[in-house]
């Protein structure tokens, strides 16, 4: 079972997913981040570094959370894509559409 | 695809919401059998699968199950998908030539992961059933 985790860092919060990020686990990570951004959480950040696999329907849940973040004046970065993930980010182009790090610290850092 | 008595490997795979984790294990076990094969290899195999067995799950409304099966060559990996599912309608022609979707939009990537992934993607319609057919050369494009 795909699991998320909600941590607050400083103004940022960041949702941890650990598994499989395909059409079984999306609905409910697009609606873990509409929960974060509808909590007043715009600056997102979307932790890949234990997902084991991502679909294009986990990437659809990661758009659809970064369009929310953007709507409401924020930003979704996505931090620790490695193995799979970073390929199915390469296929789909959307490597340069996400703000990419390699950690959580380096994003927040980032932000 | 493997001779007729060389079939006993495929593995059959009823739907569920477990299906897509079982068919990955499936193609896991099938590449395992075959040591040398390349992780990159491995990944774009497991990509693909994923995104096929993904649109039977989606569309297949009348499917109860898929079955996987392939053969590791020398030079390609070759996985077959099969579903008893009612028939699929698509120009594979024209989604082969379609661009991937816009950044911004948050469905419609399948078909194009699947391409992208491979080296050749068919389907035809066999009987009562579909059959996806899915071809990566080894070591292609660089990885």
């Amino acid at each position: 079972m795909t699991e998320f985790d909600r941590e607050s860092r400083g103004d940022s919060v960041v949702v941890v997913v650990r598994g499989r990020l395909d059409m079984v686990a999306a609905p409910r990570l697009r609606e873990e981040l509409a929960n974060v951004v509808g909590d007043g959480g715009s600056s997102v950040i979307v932790d890949l570094g234990e997902t084991t696999f991502v679909d294009s329907s986990g990437l659809g849940a990661v758009i659809a959370g970064l369009k929310a973040a953007r709507q409401a004046g924020g930003d979704l970065r996505i931090c620790g894509a490695t193995g799979q993930v970073q390929v199915a980010l390469e296929l789909t182009n959307l490597g340069k559409v996400f703000r990419s790090y390699a950690s959580v610290d380096e994003a927040l850092g980032a932000g | 695809m493997p001779a007729e008595e060389d079939r006993s490997r495929a593995v059959h795979v009823t739907l569920d919401d477990s299906t897509l984790l079982r068919v990955h294990d499936a193609l896991e076990r099938l590449l395992d059998a075959e040591p040398d094969v390349g992780i990159r290899d491995r990944i774009l195999l497991d990509t693909a699968v994923a995104e096929i067995a993904g649109n039977v799950l989606r569309h297949g409304e009348t499917a109860t199950e898929i079955v996987i099966d392939g053969q590791v060559l020398d030079d390609r990996i070759v996985v077959e998908l099969t579903d008893d599912g009612s028939a699929v309608r698509i120009d594979l022609d024209a989604a082969r030539a379609a661009p991937m979707p816009d950044d911004l939009v948050e469905s419609g990537r399948g078909l194009s992961i699947a391409f992208a992934a491979l080296d050749d993607l068919r389907y035809e319609r066999v009987g009562p059933r579909n059959r996806w057919h899915l071809v990566r050369y080894r070591g292609a494009r660089g990885s």
